[in-house]
């Protein structure tokens, strides 16, 4: 039954029209400088960019916690997590690398600039992880569009550089 | 300058971030959720950054500042965990591609608005033509690889599919196939690993498992911890710091004699007695170390170290390597190897601060080779099935196998290798600190860390190397990890900056070298005929602990006479002469 609230909230999102969806895609797009921001101030007041990290993770946690136990997101299978894999269980790890090198870097280098760095090291990691489909990822392998990509990427982080 | 650090800090996060969400989408598998996945996720996090604070790796930590915050900048962890759910939501109508590209568009452009206008406390930053022409590049390229991928290739919409986190979803692409695969292996070896094993008949494995992994954390503490009892030994004697390198110089002679013997001596004695003799002999030697009235006899007493050592390190990766089902350990071995180099000043250091003196020390690291003693003598005793083993009867006498193995240029080349790369290391563990420290006067806590950031990189990459020889192959590992290295010397030497030596050089460099001396040996028996490989392994390993003993001092005597600050130059040569012998290797 409590499955069902998720579920509807899914089916709702399947009656939507698109550009609702596409709306919702955008604004969940521009969290993400809006948090690396709030964590980067986060961690000037407290003097500690890994401090204001942690809390930053806390107060998410704390979120996501309450947002589960509220039930409308769906019922967990929690027996799950014994058969997951253990390196599953590190994405909060290297999570953690990541808003803590971009609450570090968005005062010194400004957002553009750490953010564009951002989603030039996913986009290459993703497509060499791709190719030899580590991490049981499924194996796409380097075909000549990702090679351009892959150059575009080199030739606009270049770019994003000079403007500095 | 700047910009480098920059691209490797925050590109690094990036990256970090991709394998993070493969990790995630792993979680969502098996939890049917995805917001239970991101809550796991962010709890670990938590929980991990917690732990690493307190253990006090980013310095001393106060919350004074608590009432200076504003109040909104607490609503980043908020907005992390709004973005992972409306993102699932519309992943699952609007697909990967579209989601990513209307993701990375918004992120862009509302970067670019929050720098043009300044907000946040930092300075406004004009929009210039470049950034807007880099942004729309990036984009271009974001949507060719997300457009290949739902094109490109047959496995597309599943790779969507479980990337959306959709439980009733989930079928069985060949991902998740591989995921039920791995995890049977991975089950197999746990139930062996503990000793539940479905057939009796054969003794458990972990017996033998446990006590390699110990001699190895042994040999570690007792290697590692002599460089912090030096300055006791050279005032209790009245030495200068040259003639107290006659002290690892003695041990050269021992690792000779083991290179030459090991593959004898197992072939004789079997491995579960050489081993016991080899334990004896450190033990011995470390016993000798803290009684000794007087210098030359801790001189003499060196060469029964190196023997010891040597032994012990030859002995046990011929054994794992050898035996298929035990192969795959090697990265771990020689990570428990990291752990006791690591513990081994740290044991040394507390003892130490502790009021016991260097002889009591070397007192307490003889217990702990002891306790090897001990383990090894119960196993030998108690004719434990799989220390009993010696190596398959070459058909000829072991002196004639080890004439023929070291007539073979691949064996001296594995040797060759293994002598620079365990120098390297050494030559790391001896002199990054006095880097540091004296050539660029870094704080000493921060230069013990990057010590131990140098540490924890090596010892991570060989818990991780079983993982990269499956899926990469050890030449590409070899080829990986040399480039890395070479990229971590640069960054060493041209960024002298304390923090970048910490964070990201000296463990880069760490990381980069753990891969190279497992990989080598499980590389042994690839190229060698059965028949020769315990003498070569033999051969190998004790070649490296010659290079352990001579290019650490070599590098000291350089660097005398050229300065501290000239020791990461040092090493780039040694880097690029294993490059060559690695293209030497990947060529016959």
């Amino acid at each position: 039954m409590v499955s069902l609230s998720w579920s509807r909230l899914r089916g709702m999102a399947a009656r939507c029209p698109v550009e609702l969806l596409l709306a919702l895609a955008l604004g969940s797009g521009a969290l993400l400088p809006i948090q690396a921001n709030m964590n980067a101030q986060l961690g000037r007041s407290l003097g500690s960019v890994p401090l204001a990290a942690a809390l930053s993770y806390l107060t998410g946690a704390a979120v996501l916690w309450l947002l589960l136990l509220s039930g409308r997101f769906g019922r967990p299978d929690w027996s799950g997590l014994e058969r997951a894999p253990r390196w599953s269980w590190l994405g909060g790890v290297l999570g953690s690398w990541y808003i803590i090198s971009s609450a570090y870097f968005v005062p010194v280098l400004g957002t553009t600039m750490t953010l564009g760095l951002v989603v030039g090291g996913q986009a290459i990691v993703g497509v060499v992880t791709d190719h030899y489909g580590w991490l049981d990822v499924p194996r796409h392998r380097l075909t000549p569009y990702r090679r351009v990509a892959l150059g575009l990427l080199v030739v606009s982080l270049f770019l994003l550089m000079q403007g500095r | 300058m700047d910009l480098l650090m920059a691209m490797l800090g925050a590109g690094s996060g990036g990256g970090f971030l991709s394998v993070g969400a493969a990790a995630n989408a792993g979680l969502r598998r098996v939890l049917r959720s995805p917001v239970a996945a991101a809550a796991v996720n962010f709890s670990v996090g938590f929980l991990m950054l917690t732990l690493l604070l307190l253990l006090g790796i980013f310095g001393p930590q106060s919350f004074e500042g608590l009432g200076q915050v504003p109040w909104w900048a607490f609503g980043g962890g908020a907005l992390g965990a709004m973005y992972v759910t409306v993102n699932t939501l519309a992943v699952a109508r609007l697909g990967l591609t579209t989601t990513t590209l209307a993701v990375v568009c918004s992120q862009m452009v509302l970067s670019l608005v929050i720098d043009r206008g300044g907000w946040f406390g930092l300075e406004p930053q004009p929009l210039r033509p470049v950034r807007v022409v880099a942004i729309g590049l990036l984009l271009v390229a974001i949507a060719l690889t997300q457009l290949d991928r739902d094109r490109g290739s047959p496995a597309a919409p599943l790779a969507s599919g479980s990337d959306a986190g959709d439980g009733r979803r989930v079928r069985r692409s060949p991902a998740v196939q591989g995921l039920r695969i791995g995890a049977r292996i991975r089950g197999a070896k746990g139930r062996r690993g503990l000793g539940f094993g479905a057939e009796p008949s054969p003794p458990p494995l972990w017996i033998g498992v446990a006590i390699s992994f110990y001699a190895f954390i042994a040999i570690g503490i007792a290697e590692a911890g002599l460089g912090i009892l030096l300055p006791s030994i050279l005032t209790a004697y009245g030495l200068t710091p040259g003639t107290v390198t006659l002290l690892f110089l003695s041990q050269v002679g021992g690792y000779i004699t083991a290179a030459l013997t090991s593959s004898l001596v197992t072939a004789r004695l079997g491995l579960g007695r050489s081993l016991l003799v080899a334990a004896s002999l450190l033990t011995g030697a470390l016993l000798i170390y803290g009684l000794s009235p007087v210098w030359p006899l801790m001189v003499l007493a060196g060469p029964l170290m190196g023997l010891g050592i040597g032994l012990i390190d030859a002995g046990i990766n011929t054994a794992l390597v050898q035996e298929e089902r035990t192969a795959h350990l090697l990265g771990a071995l020689h990570g428990f190897y990291g752990l006791g180099a690591v513990a081994g000043p740290a044991i040394a250091t507390t003892l130490l601060a502790l009021g016991l003196n260097w002889r009591q020390v070397y007192g307490v690291l003889a217990g702990l080779t002891g306790l090897l003693v001990v383990a090894v003598l119960a196993a030998v005793v108690g004719r434990y099935g799989p220390l009993r083993k010696r190596p398959a009867d070459p058909g000829a006498p072991a002196a004639a196998v080890l004439g023929q193995a070291l007539r073979r240029p691949v064996v001296l080349l594995f040797g060759a290798f293994l002598l620079i790369y365990v120098g390297l290391e050494a030559s790391f563990s001896h002199w990054a600190y006095g880097v540091q420290v004296m050539a660029r006067s870094t704080p000493p806590t921060l230069a013990g860390y990057g010590v131990s950031a140098y540490w924890l990189g090596l010892t991570a990459g060989r818990f991780l190397l079983g993982y990269g020889l499956r899926s990469l192959g050890a030449l590409r590992v070899l080829s990986f990890s040399l480039g890395l290295l070479l990229a971590g010397l640069l960054a060493w030497w041209q960024w002298p900056d304390a923090r970048i030596g910490a964070l990201v050089s000296l463990p880069l460099i760490g990381f980069a070298l753990a891969a190279i001396f497992p990989t080598i040996i499980w590389l042994i028996p690839q190229r060698v005929p059965a028949a020769l490989v315990p003498a070569a392994v033999g051969f190998a390993t004790s070649a490296a602990s010659v290079g352990a003993a001579l290019i650490p001092t070599a590098v000291g005597w350089a660097a005398n006479g050229l300065g501290l600050g000239m020791v990461p130059v040092l090493m780039l040569p040694l880097a690029i002469a294993m490059v060559g012998l690695h293209w030497r290797l990947r060529g016959g």
